[in-house]
């Protein structure tokens, strides 16, 4: 065959492929949106709650013009199709709180603070969590192995909540060197950009140190096995009886076969991440979509946690097929089926 | 007489486990001389294989090679190497090729690349010059359109090719030494003879000595020079090819012989040998062969035989001769 006619299938081919999987994808965030909404509807309470039923003076007949206001007396799968019409333009609706503004608004002026700190985690746990693996992995079983495994199962196993409350004792209270909550200090304003900069990086210490600690057993674990199983593959016999170095064979061929699977790992890993924020967000009273997502979940603010629904599950999504499209364009075997 | 190239004097090497020791290999030695070839038959679990890998110093982990054995490549002892040492004497002197071609390829990486990076170890060409010199490489071991070829990855080649590249990788650098392990049992009939004629060819050009591993005897009765016949861990009949095959000495060897169908053969149903290799942790006091012995009486499990010269450099380990 042609190298030219070669490339041409292999392109129809991935364009078939990416059509099939978005299709796929559709399907299942419809599946994802359908679930949640009745979930959050059949759960007690209302969005109006606050206003009636703490309220003595509230009348039933302002009550039932309330939820009429709200579209709350409508049956719930009606209220689905409304809100799927509405969500297929981009219009996520009004959040039910006092303030009223369009859910996704909301959402978005808090998203960078949310994304900033997960990317610097997702960094810092592949940046650590990695080495772990590897190193795990060639020197198996070894002490220096056990008390690695030892200490990112600590941090897989320990409630965030805890640790975050533990650390924000010792670091905040005892030692007295790290704020224990917030994104800036009061003097904010009033920092020069250096001095603003190094303020932000003392407030996120513990949140990020909090994430990557709790995520490190997951990814080094996953290494670590991937590597040994690449290790004892013939493949790794043929690189050392042709005279490679030690670290030749561990580090390209090896970890080359061993670190594909990692691939779709960071995919995988975003939608954890992001209910990871919820914790870490309200303990340390950060001002990001994690914070949102408990306080609407809370008053029942039925748009705004459909929103965040939407946009946790876009993120999932596209993670996945982001992973693929990886994986295909790491592995040969893969790129040319 | 040529020079000796590889001694091998009382190779012991077991495996620990938590079942206990295997001891895989008990006591071989072998010697082969430059440019010859010598045959290891057995059947499978027999040692040829961690005989080899005990050479090249590949064993896993949880093998080890008794302080006692001693392994002289050009006079000098490769287990009192140190590793860097050993690695500089891996591919350059002495190279091997493994019996799955499937699997002993990087599935990540181009063939082309895979022959680079065992060139551009030893030798100072260029990336450029390098690469030329893979598709020489290519070219000698019989792969047409070896240009484009050396994009291709280990998936995209069948079998047969594959082995070829890896004889090109193992002969890239001139090694004095080739240990070939079974390199056509994976691979079909007619590759199989295609592949041991560009083994005896290159072997004929480049004057390299060649353990060959194999279970097959037709192989060993064509292309090799002295025959080491092992079972369970240890060499019971060591011989010139043709003294092996006119006047098989060991009852094992016999058995082996017999067992290989014949053309226009009289019997209708075929030879076989019964039982299997008894496990090697556990060995008894006498000969290992007793249990599935023909000619074995109670005077072979008092001891366990001894290698001896039974005529002039036609070695067995039976006391019944």
């Amino acid at each position: 065959m042609l190298p030219d006619t070669r490339d041409v299938i292999l392109n129809i081919i991935m364009l078939n492929y990416l059509s099939k999987k978005s299709f796929e994808l559709l399907i299942t965030f419809f599946g994802i949106t359908l679930v949640s909404f009745f979930l959050i509807n059949l759960t007690p309470g209302k969005p109006t709650d606050a206003l009636s039923e703490l309220n003595p003076k509230m009348t039933p007949e302002a009550r039932a013009i309330l939820e009429k206001h709200w579209g709350l007396d409508k049956p719930i799968h009606i209220r689905y199709g409304i809100w799927l019409k509405n969500v297929s333009r981009l219009d996520f609706g009004n959040s039910l709180s006092s303030d009223m503004r369009p859910a996704w608004d909301k959402i978005r002026e808090k998203l960078p603070i949310t994304i900033l700190i997960n990317s610097i985690a997702i960094f810092f746990i592949f940046l650590i969590a990695v080495p772990i693996g590897i190193h795990s992995a060639v020197k198996a079983n070894s002490l220096s192995d056990k008390l690695t495994t030892l200490a990112v199962f600590v941090g897989f196993a320990m409630p965030t909540f805890w640790l975050a409350l533990i650390l924000q004792f010792i670091f905040g209270v005892w030692l007295n060197v790290l704020p224990v909550s917030g994104i800036k200090s009061l003097n904010y304003e009033s920092l020069s950009l250096l001095q603003k900069f190094f303020d932000s990086t003392r407030h996120l210490c513990l949140p990020i140190f909090i994430t990557v600690f709790g995520s490190l057993a997951g990814i080094s674990r996953y290494m670590r096995s991937t590597m040994q199983e690449a290790l004892s593959q013939e493949y790794i016999v043929t690189a050392r009886a042709k005279g490679l170095s030690e670290s030749k064979v561990v580090y390209k061929h090896a970890l080359r076969n061993a670190v594909l699977p990692v691939i779709t790992i960071v995919g995988l890993s975003i939608p954890g991440l992001i209910s990871g924020s919820v914790i870490f967000e309200t303990i340390f009273a950060i001002p990001g979509v994690g914070q949102l997502l408990y306080q609407a979940a809370m008053s029942r603010d039925y748009n705004v946690i459909m929103a965040e629904v939407v946009m946790v599950s876009v993120l999932t999504l596209l993670g996945n097929l982001l992973a693929d499209i990886g994986y295909a364009l790491a592995d040969p075997r893969i790129r040319v089926r | 007489m040529n020079e000796i190239l590889l001694k091998v004097e009382n190779l012991h090497t077991s495996f620990f486990s938590d079942s206990g020791e295997v001891k895989a290999v008990r006591g071989v030695t072998l010697s082969l001389e430059e440019g010859k070839t010598l045959g290891l038959v057995g059947e499978s679990g027999c040692g040829k294989t961690v005989t080899a890998l005990s050479i090249m110093q590949l064993l896993p982990n949880n093998a080890k090679i008794s302080p006692s054995s001693r392994i002289l490549y050009k006079g000098k002892d490769l287990l009192k190497l140190s590793q860097e040492e050993m690695r500089l004497v891996r591919g350059r002197e002495i190279a091997m090729i493994f019996q799955e071609p499937m699997t002993a390829l990087n599935p990540v990486f181009t063939i082309g690349e895979q022959i680079r990076e065992a060139l551009e170890l030893h030798s100072n060409l260029g990336k450029k010059k390098a690469m030329d010199e893979v598709v020489k490489l290519l070219e000698l071991v019989g792969i047409s359109e070896a240009q484009k070829r050396i994009k291709d990855y280990p998936h995209q080649l069948s079998g047969g090719m594959r082995q070829r590249v890896l004889i090109a990788m193992a002969l890239s650098l001139n090694p004095s030494l080739l240990i070939a392990d079974e390199p056509t049992t994976a691979l079909d009939v007619t590759v199989q003879a295609q592949i041991l004629e560009l083994i005896s060819n290159l072997q004929n050009k480049n004057k390299i000595a060649i353990i060959l591993i194999t279970h097959d005897l037709g192989v060993v009765a064509e292309r090799v020079d002295f025959v080491g016949v092992m079972y369970a861990g240890a060499i019971v009949e060591y011989a010139s090819t043709k003294d092996l095959f006119e006047l098989p000495l060991h009852p094992y060897t016999k058995a082996l012989l017999d067992a290989i169908p014949k053309i226009g053969g009289k019997d209708k149903k075929l030879n076989t040998l019964k039982g299997s290799v008894p496990p090697l942790t556990q060995l008894p006091k006498g000969c290992i062969f007793y249990e599935r012995c023909v000619s074995a009486d109670s005077k072979c499990i008092q001891a366990q035989p001894e290698l001896i010269e039974v005529r002039k450099g036609h070695w067995a380990a039976c006391i019944k001769i």
